[in-house]
């Protein structure tokens, strides 16, 4: 059952987190792995969905049930889920230059737990609290601290612009089922602020372009980690909470014209970013960009989202990626064509067709789409490859990984399973073949070299125009107009003009009260007077008149 | 015969006492301080017993005892032992003769319980004239030569008032062919019968009070007077008197002067006004420890003006309340000034008290709860006080008095920071001298009266209350 | 099963009054430096927690004709009677405000300047936050309400560095004010009706009478709580103190201003008051704004500190004002953990602020070397921005509910206040962490957080974990 299977992988998580970091890093990874394998099996073996919710009591009157029990959908994501954590648990062993691989996995559990609670939510609450908690996950999991606070202040930004959506539902609704949506749609308020928040939500959390300095700023982690958060986690969370509210996307005209536009600029901006800046992490997270700009553009273009056909196109991303960065550049004394024949080339062949089939299986609906996407999918990847291989990169970093085999294993694997799965694939052969062929062509060709000198731009390579543009337009006047007010209001105004009237005014009092007390004689006469003026002024007054 | 004048045995036992205290003075030559002291407190003891006995026993339509005068005669004795007590400290501590001090003491309970007794306007003006005038020994007491032109104007001051009043009297007395309290009240209350030389009568003789009372505007000579005199002085001069004045004043308003208070009120009011004011402002301007508490008795005792007319059961249980509290906080810090001393002087500056809290904790905390106290913060007995007083000016809807009252509470609370800031945040200065077990005593004693008092009150609301209502 | 259990209502408030007895008599000799007095204030305050959880346990097993109730006859004339009673609301905050201060005392048992001292008085102003949480009637909400300046007017005094007396001045009288001005609305409603706290809006006043009181009662708590303009002194004290025990007690003054309107507030609002109710949000909102923005552009984190509190007090204020009772849960619950993270960051900011005056480093990249400060620090910022981590997360829902839908403009303000606040605690946090190879190399020479302290602060992780899982696990 998955209520089991999500209690396995939570504790075997929490276990491997507080497990000793240098040592037995095999076996826990092991461990993990086996849990996994043991809750795929379950959830794969569930003739009957079981109806678990476990009652989460908020307060006296009101409570909360969190729900285990995935629909058939939902079935399919789960199994994605786990299938790409087991797939970093593999690298996370891989990467030799990962000194807290057990403190990583852990992480990788906890999160693929999260993942699947945010899957089965059926109520607002669930879903917010997966994706709160799954923040905090990805948060440990990043070991650098400008990573750390630039990951956090966007998705707590984007966490609060959920919860202030979910909220106005809430309110309005009255109640926090997310099967009811279709009640609130019924009354349609204040929908486009709505809309436009989710899809920021989103965005951030899956870094489309504008939103994705967060990842840019990863680059400095290892790669695995860095595959781990862009494929396994916050993204991936952002595409479940767009899955699941997607019902929220019709109430307003501005939905999916956003989403189009943002995912052209993404995939736009994440191939220039790909092609052109050297460093290979930046690549790894731009390449990420590109795989969630064509993810979102599906959510735009398609009538329907496959979960089976994206988490295909994730799993195989997520492969390319690992390999993009796992490859070795083959040794000077090798001749091209050497080059070219070895196992590696074998390799990149398999990671690069099954990226470019996945993505042709995910968008055929729309034709237009899936070859748009091809070519730019195609392009890219050709000017990649050619660069390790011919090794143009001129500013490369040196891999961990020695052992080709244990990286090829996971390829080989996911290919077998992707054929097994979808054989009738096998029909559109001479397509296949054609699109390898324009492909190598690329790669040997490399067209985008002759625009090479565009990576010798130091703007490109080191500049962060978004953060630029964030820290222009919103912080330097946030900053401004805090420094004013403390200035004018507290200091100005309150200080120096209330305060001190006041303090003058007791003060003026003081010294003429001084004054007049300070002479014995004349102040008892004049006080002695003003108390018969009083008394004469009292008796006039009240008798006399 | 005798029987009828029993009611005279408590001011018996103090003429007995000032003779006895006068001739062991001229004829004993081995006295000490604590002499004087001893054989005042058996006297004040013996007649406070007799003044509990006798307390409705009147002297023809001279004095009348009720449970009004015994009530303001006992707490009078109570307080004036204790002054005598902790003077006593300070006398033997300084080795200074103490027979001026002890022998004015009891001639002036001598005085005050008579006038707090009289039925008769020129009993009430012997009493308290003759109290008035002799204060003018107890303020020589230890003054330097070149500080005895102040002695001198003090004389000059009460001269005047008992001359003022002693006007009053007699105008009256010319007018009306009477003293007795009562058959005056008869005359006054038919209208047709009153002249403008009544009023100016009935002026002379309050304003004379309430310049005893030191109520603004008439309040100019009662700081200097306590700010310079010895401490068991200022301290006696603060409690003991106020109680015998306030009761003499509503004893007066109520069964002589009642038909004259209409117009009078206004007055009251004014002076009371200006009585807050002066008093926050005065407490704000002075370092001199005495004459801050000095200006801010002043805010109090406007306040028990302001609440007391017109008089009525809850006004007079409201001021008489609030001027309780007022005297129990004095008497407390009093008490804590003897234990202030630094190399055998008693310190009166703020300056000269900095840090002391380091050094004298529970003496400072007793000053804490005193001065919160006089604020008004609950749980302190202040509280009660000022209950007391915003209720009955929310009752008789003077809501404009009341924000004055409040207003000016917090100007006096400025000045009681002031001085905690003083005593608790400073870095200390002095060393300060062993304080005597008495005083330490005392305070615990003041400390324990208040918080029993402010947690079961009933005695205090009610039992007093039908005390008080005696007077009409 | 306790045969009268409104007699835990008297121990919870004795309790307190017998700590600062104890404290009051513990001799100290220069060994002990201090610990004698402050075990007798910890161990006071876990007690009266033991009997808060005991309460709990009573409270959550009775009936509604059964609650806790407690009457104490003062005064026969007028006739006066001080009432106690108990809910989940004042439960929670009971519970809050004992945790806070636990942590406090925790924070300052390296502290031996005065020890004596600022236990008695913390544990002074424990005893009147009882009271004012337990009081159920006019007279006893005005004494404690009053009561409690003293204490924390002696402790700021004291011990919290604030160098311009004036300053300190101001603040009290200005609570004094606000006292003064409750006690006059009080004696008003206590002689026209004597009407208990929640039938305050059903007395029938005339129209000028109606608008002094609820003027009064209003500007009264209004004064406890940084509203512009009145936030400068309040924010003047606060960013002085180092002191974490005193300024823990600081910030939870305000707190009492929020309880106090949500007491006397009634569920509709009385006509009279309608038009000014739209200016104090209103008002309440720049404030929320204003202070989150001069948080933002300051440096010091005792400010960004109070700002981030002072946005949250407005918050449950504000939330407390809307006409329904549904969110008094909410707002306890979020109390609950939010006192304690907050006391938890500042138990740690004192901590790293001490080591830094030691050792004349510079803040930046302090936390780079102290692994247990660091993650505990995390952890507890992490909860107070609203992170799935505290009770605060799920209940701050309800409450952002509530306010979007009763306003939308207003609530964008608010959340954009919220959000300002909580990235202000955010930057603070990586500014301490980021570190240059230079002052990596130096913080070596600073020391960690003591065992004890992380041992309270682990409870506190716990608890504030416990209260987003299961919130009410202390009436189960």
């Amino acid at each position: 059952m998955l209520t089991n299977s999500i209690f396995i992988l939570l504790f075997t998580g929490i276990f491997t987190f507080f497990a000793p970091q240098k040592r037995t890093t095999s076996v826990w990874t092991y461990l993990l792995a086996l849990a996994f394998i043991y809750a795929i099996m379950a959830l794969t073996g569930q003739a009957v969905p079981s109806d678990i919710s476990i009652i989460w009591t908020a307060m006296p009157d009101f409570s909360i049930s969190i729900n285990l029990n995935p629909i058939r959908a939902a079935k399919i994501a789960a199994l994605g889920v786990m299938v790409i954590s087991i797939l970093s648990f593999y690298y996370n062993l891989l990467a030799s230059d990962d000194y807290n691989t057990n403190n990583l996995n852990g992480l990788v559990s906890i999160n693929c737990v999260l993942l699947l609670i945010a899957l089965c939510s059926t109520n607002y609450l669930q879903l917010l609290a997966a994706v709160g908690m799954a923040d905090v996950m990805v948060y440990s999991s990043i070991n650098r601290y400008d990573s750390k606070r630039q990951y956090i202040y966007s998705n707590f930004f984007a966490d609060f612009l959920l919860l202030s959506i979910l909220a106005i539902i809430l309110g309005q609704q009255g109640n926090i089922n997310i099967m009811r949506l279709e009640d609130y749609s019924s009354s349609w308020h204040h929908r486009d602020y709505i809309v436009i928040m989710l899809l920021i939500c989103t965005f951030i959390k899956s870094g489309i372009a504008l939103f994705h300095t967060a990842y840019q700023k990863i680059s400095p982690l290892t790669s695995n980690r860095i595959n781990f958060i862009i494929f396994a986690s916050t993204p991936l969370m952002g595409i479940i909470v767009l899955n699941t509210l997607h019902g929220l996307l019709n109430i307003s005209q501005y939905s999916y014209p956003l989403l189009k536009l943002f995912s052209v600029i993404t995939v736009l901006w994440g191939s220039l970013g790909a092609i052109f800046v050297s460093n290979i992490n930046r690549k790894s997270a731009y390449m990420g960009m590109i795989f969630w700009g064509l993810t979102f553009s599906c959510f735009g273009w398609l009538l329907s989202f496959s979960q089976t056909r994206f988490f295909t196109f994730l799993i195989a991303a997520f492969l390319f990626n690992s390999w993009l960065v796992f490859v070795e550049r083959p040794s000077q004394k090798l001749s091209l064509w050497h080059r070219i024949c070895n196992f590696q080339m074998i390799l990149t062949l398999l990671v690069v067709a099954s990226y470019m089939l996945s993505w042709w299986q995910f968008a055929s609906s729309n034709i237009v789409l899936a070859t748009i996407g091809e070519g730019i999918l195609g392009v890219v990847t050709a000017t990649l490859m050619a660069e390790r291989f011919n090794c143009l990169s001129p500013n490369n970093d040196r891999l961990a990984v020695k052992n080709i085999f244990l990286q090829a294993l996971p390829i080989i694997t996911i290919v077998i399973l992707f054929v097994y799965f979808n054989h009738n694939i096998l029909l559109l052969w001479p397509y296949i073949i054609a699109t390898l062929t324009i492909w190598l062509t690329c790669f040997l060709l490399n067209p985008m070299r002759y625009f090479g000198f565009v990576c010798k731009i130091n703007f490109i390579q080191n500049g962060d125009m978004v953060t630029t543009i964030y820290s222009t337009l919103f912080l330097a006047p946030l900053l401004v107009v805090g420094r004013l007010l403390r200035l004018m209001v507290d200091i100005v105004f309150l200080e120096r003009t209330v305060i001190s009237s006041i303090k003058n005014a007791i003060r003026f009092l003081i010294f003429i009260f001084r004054r007049l007390h300070a002479n014995s004689v004349l102040s008892s006469t004049i006080f002695t007077f003003l108390g018969i003026c009083i008394i004469f002024m009292a008796y006039y007054q009240g008798v006399s008149k | 015969m005798l029987t009828d004048y029993i009611a005279l045995l408590p001011e018996i036992i103090l003429a007995i006492g000032i003779l006895i205290l006068s001739v062991v003075r001229i004829f004993r030559h081995s006295n000490t301080p604590k002499t004087f002291y001893s054989l005042s407190r058996v006297f004040i003891f013996i007649s406070a017993l007799a003044t509990a006995l006798f307390y409705n026993q009147n002297i023809g339509n001279y004095l009348h005892n009720n449970s009004f005068t015994t009530l303001f005669k006992t707490l009078m004795y109570l307080f004036a032992f204790i002054i005598c007590y902790l003077s006593a400290k300070r006398f033997v501590s300084k080795n200074m003769p103490s027979f001026a001090f002890y022998f004015t003491l009891l001639f002036n309970l001598l005085g005050f319980s008579i006038a707090i007794s009289a039925y008769n306007l020129a009993l009430l003006c012997g009493g308290l004239g003759m109290t008035f005038i002799t204060n003018v020994i107890l303020i020589k007491i230890e003054k330097p030569q070149e500080e005895r032109r102040h002695v001198l104007y003090y004389l000059a001051l009460s001269f005047a008032v008992f001359l003022t009043m002693l006007i009053g009297v007699v105008g009256l007395h010319y007018y009306l062919h009477t003293f007795n309290y009562n058959e005056i009240e008869k005359f006054l209350e038919v209208r047709s019968n009153l002249i403008w030389q009544h009023h100016f009568s009935f002026a002379c003789i309050i304003g004379s009070i309430l310049l005893m009372m030191g109520v603004a505007p008439f309040h100019f000579w009662f700081s200097n007077v306590v700010g310079k005199c010895i401490l068991p002085v200022a301290g006696y001069l603060s409690t003991v008197p106020i109680l015998v004045y306030f009761s003499c004043l509503v004893n007066i308003c109520v069964n002589a002067f009642y038909p004259l208070l209409g117009w009078f009120n206004t007055v009251f009011i004014i002076f009371g006004i200006l009585s807050i004011f002066i008093g926050a402002i005065g407490a704000n301007s002075e370092n001199n420890l005495r004459k801050i508490f000095a200006f801010s008795g002043l805010y109090y005792i406007g306040v028990m003006l302001l609440v007391l007319f017109p008089i009525n059961d809850n006004s007079l249980m409201s001021s008489f309340t609030y001027m309780l509290v007022y005297i129990v906080a004095m008497c407390g810090i009093y008490t804590i000034f003897y234990g202030y001393r630094s190399k055998g002087k008693y310190m009166f500056n703020l300056d000269d008290i900095k840090g002391v809290a380091t050094q004298r904790p529970f003496l400072s905390a007793a000053l804490l709860v005193f001065m919160i106290s006089l604020i008004g913060t609950p749980p302190l007995l202040g509280f009660l006080g000022k209950l007391s007083v915003i209720n009955s000016l929310v009752i008789g809807h003077r809501f404009v008095l009341l924000a004055v009252i409040l207003f000016s509470m917090l100007i006096l609370a400025y000045a009681y920071l002031k001085i905690i800031t003083v005593v608790y945040f400073e870095p200390r200065d002095n060393t300060f001298d062993i304080v005597d077990k008495g005083v330490y005593w005392w305070m615990f004693i003041n400390v324990v009266i208040m918080l029993l008092a402010v947690i079961n009150p009933k005695y205090l609301m009610h039992d007093v209350e039908l005390m008080l209502v005696a007077v009409f | 099963m306790i045969e009268n259990p409104n007699i835990l209502l008297t121990i919870l408030m004795s309790v307190p009054l017998l700590g600062i007895l104890f404290a009051a008599i513990s001799k100290e000799s220069p060994e002990s430096a201090g610990s004698n007095v402050l075990s007798v204030g910890i161990l006071t305050v876990v007690s009266n927690l033991i009997v808060l959880y005991i309460t709990g346990q009573t409270t959550a097993d009775s009936t509604p004709a059964l609650q806790l109730f407690e009457k104490f006859e003062w005064l026969s004339t007028p006739k006066i009677e001080f009432l106690f009673t108990i809910d989940s609301f004042s439960l929670s905050l009971l519970a809050a405000v004992h945790l806070a201060i636990l942590l406090g005392l925790i924070g300052v048992h390296n502290n031996t300047y005065r020890q004596k001292t600022q236990v008695i008085f913390a544990l002074l102003f424990l005893e009147m936050m009882t009271g004012y949480l337990l009081a159920a009637d006019l007279f006893s909400f005005y004494i404690f309400f009053e009561a409690m300046l003293l204490p924390l007017f002696m402790l700021v005094g004291m011990l919290g560095d604030v160098h311009r007396q004036d300053i300190l001045y101001r603040f009290f009288l200005y609570n004094l004010l606000g006292a003064s001005l409750l006690f006059m609305a009080l004696c008003i409603l206590f002689n026209y009706q004597n009407v208990n706290i929640q039938d305050i809006s059903k007395a029938v006043l005339s129209h000028n009478l109606e608008i002094i009181v609820w003027g009064a009662i209003f500007i009264a708590f209004l004064s406890r709580i940084p509203i512009w303009p009145f936030h400068y002194w309040i924010s003047s004290i606060n960013v002085n103190i180092s002191n974490p025990l005193v300024f823990i007690i600081a910030n939870i003054l305000p707190l009492t201003g929020v309880y106090g309107l949500i007491r006397f507030f009634p569920l509709t609002a009385p006509d009279i008051i309608e038009p000014y109710l739209l200016a104090l949000e209103i008002i309440s909102i720049v404030t929320m704004v204003v202070i989150a923005l001069i948080g933002f552009s300051n440096r010091d984190i005792h400010y960004k500190i109070f700002s981030y509190m002072t946005v949250y007090y407005i918050l449950y204020l504000l939330g407390a004002l809307l006409p329904t009772d549904a969110l008094l849960s909410n707002i306890g619950f979020s109390i609950f953990s939010w006192l304690i993270i907050v006391a938890a960051i500042e138990i740690i900011v004192a901590h790293l602020e001490k080591e830094r005056q030691s050792t004349s480093l510079p803040e930046r990249g302090i936390l780079s070397n102290l692994k247990c400060a660091s993650f505990i620090l995390s952890f507890f910022i992490l909860a107070a921005v609203g992170l799935p981590l505290s009770s605060m997360f799920l209940n701050n829902m309800f409450i952002f509910a509530g306010l979007l839908t009763y306003n939308l403009k207003m609530a964008l303000f608010i959340l954009f206040a919220i959000v300002l606040s909580s990235i202000n605690l955010l930057q603070h946090l990586f500014y301490l962490k980021y570190s240059n190879n230079d002052s990596a190399e130096n913080t070596n020479s600073i020391s960690d957080i003591p065992p004890s302290v992380i041992v309270a602060l682990s409870v506190a992780m716990a608890l504030t974990i416990i209260s987003f899982i299961n919130p009410l696990w202390y009436m189960e």
